[in-house]
């Protein structure tokens, strides 16, 4: 086939790339186009998070990567493979609460490798260095009843990381917390993600929880979304305390913060303020 | 508790003729024991009980799975398991009479009849109740769908569950007695009820201890074991 996909121009078989993927929920007139003529690539060891405003779709365009949604129009694929389903490859972190209540958090965080058919003490093992990097130690034999909000979330995360995926997919994992717990939480994240480096495609409201972690911010526009803008991040990394006051950073905010905010103006309707 | 309960049953017993003293109730249902003529009625009471439970379960738990997973079933199900739980299932044991006969088989059908509805509602509401995520985690980490229920549905819904079989466990037992004092060719029910007739009032009051003493037994049990799994969940 001599046919030119927009893969050419925007990434390698290695990567994650969406080609030209639109999403369309029902079918006739009560049809609604979510995601409309998505295109871009996740680079390896980069981390991409997705901003925009509300029911824009950027949960629509994670669970197409995490094989939970089937694109209506093109293709994602990872790794030149055509995603059809959920992969072992990826793994997800959702915005809630998932953890297992009737398990302890060592069997939380192994439950993903307990499923893959590992024996218990490699799973056990790999678990373990997961709670270890998400500083859970310790904690081990507590079930999630008894932990805080902030906490179950790290053992998602953990849960996810032992799967050592390619591809980590975060639904605005920190979307439930408070705001201390949040940044806490998303510096930890990313000290931990400069030891994986995998490919994160990270879902937010939060346009500086955006900016801080990632290389890349896609802004996506208003329903039928389609990627309006990608911001490099060009902040140097690592990323210690104080970025967030570097001027750049705020340069960058205020840019993410300004096309948002267009967008979001067109879901609320003319005349709509946001803060 | 207990005791107290025994000391007023021994002290009305000595103000009436009509109540059988604790010590005769007692050494009548050890007779009943060292004669054998007991087990007859014992074992019939309780093969029913564990048949119709077993029917109520192997019907109710799927049933009410099915009911609280599927919108469609539930739409269908939830006013008719409403409106049913307004009738005393008791009223059919006549029909049921009429298709088992007198024994332990219509015995049975009463207790599956009645145990089904709660142990149905209870496993209905115990997948309702699922943390909506749980599926989605599933699927994302490619569970199969005996993996996603073994896993997934059956422990977090563990609690519902063993509500459902303690109360299933008391209402099929409550029923069996019931069909029994009705019709039966044999039970304790039966033996209680032939007691009364005959005015043998220390055989009467010992087979109502016994049936006391089983139905909480087993209800504490379950019980018990209810209370270590909500422990375990928190």
């Amino acid at each position: 086939m001599s046919h030119i996909s927009p893969i050419d121009s925007v990434g390698h078989d290695s990567d994650v790339v969406f080609d030209n993927i639109g999403m369309t929920f029902g079918t006739g007139t009560g049809s609604t186009q979510a995601v409309a003529n998505v295109s871009g690539a996740i680079p390896e060891g980069k981390f991409v998070s997705v901003v925009g405003p509300s029911g824009c779709g950027k949960s629509t365009l994670l669970d197409m990567v995490g094989g939970l949604l089937k694109p209506t129009q093109g293709t994602v694929s990872i790794n030149g493979e055509t995603v059809t389903g959920p992969r072992k490859d990826t793994a997800m972190v959702f915005q809630e609460d998932s953890t297992l209540h009737w398990r302890t958090v060592l069997d939380n965080v192994a439950f993903g490798l307990e499923v893959k058919g590992l024996p218990k003490t490699e799973r056990y093992e790999s678990a373990r260095r997961m709670i270890e990097l998400v500083g859970l130690s310790g904690f081990e034999d507590h079930r999630p009843g008894q932990l805080s909000g902030g906490m179950k979330q790290r053992v998602a995360i953990a849960r996810a990381l032992a799967m050592e995926p390619r591809v980590l997919l975060m639904d605005e994992p920190f979307g439930a917390l408070d705001q201390q717990t949040r940044q806490f939480i998303g510096r930890e994240l990313l000290h931990i993600w400069e030891k994986t480096r995998n490919r994160v495609l990270f879902i937010t409201h939060d346009i500086q929880e955006a900016v801080y972690l990632s290389d890349e911010v896609w802004v996506m526009s208003a329903r039928p979304s389609v990627v309006k803008e990608v911001v490099t991040i060009d902040l140097p990394r690592p990323r210690p305390e104080g970025t967030h006051s570097l001027p750049r950073f705020r340069e960058l905010e205020d840019h993410l913060w300004a096309l948002v905010k267009v967008e979001a103006e067109k879901t609320l309707g003319p005349g709509a303020r946001l803060a | 508790m207990l005791v107290a309960l025994i000391l007023l049953w021994a002290l009305l017993s000595t103000m009436s003729d009509l109540v059988a003293s604790p010590a005769e109730s007692l050494s009548a249902l050890m007779d009943r024991f060292a004669d054998g003529s007991i087990y007859r009625h014992l074992n019939a009471t309780m093969q029913a009980v564990a048949i119709g439970f077993l029917i109520a379960a192997a019907v109710g738990f799927p049933l009410g799975y099915a009911i609280g997973r599927s919108k469609f079933l539930g739409a269908v199900f939830d006013p008719l398991v409403a409106g049913a739980f307004a009738i005393p299932r008791v009223i059919f044991f006549p029909i049921l009479l009429q298709i088992f006969g007198v024994g332990v088989g219509a015995q049975s059908a009463m207790a599956a009849l009645a145990a089904v509805f709660p142990i149905m509602v209870s496993t209905t509401a115990g997948v309702r109740a699922i943390n909506p995520l749980l599926p989605k985690l599933a699927r994302s980490l490619s569970l199969s769908p005996l993996q996603t229920v073994t896993k997934i549905y059956v422990p977090a819904m563990a609690p519902s569950l063993m509500v459902g079989i303690r109360i299933g466990f008391s209402i099929a037992f409550i029923n069996v007695i019931i069909a029994e004092f009705f019709a039966a060719r044999a039970g304790l029910g039966l033996l209680a009820l032939r007691a009364y007739g005959m005015l043998d009032l220390p055989t009467m009051y010992g087979i109502i201890v016994l049936l006391a003493a089983i139905a909480l037994i087993g209800n504490l049990a379950l019980w018990a074991v209810e209370r270590r799994l909500g422990n375990k969940q928190l």
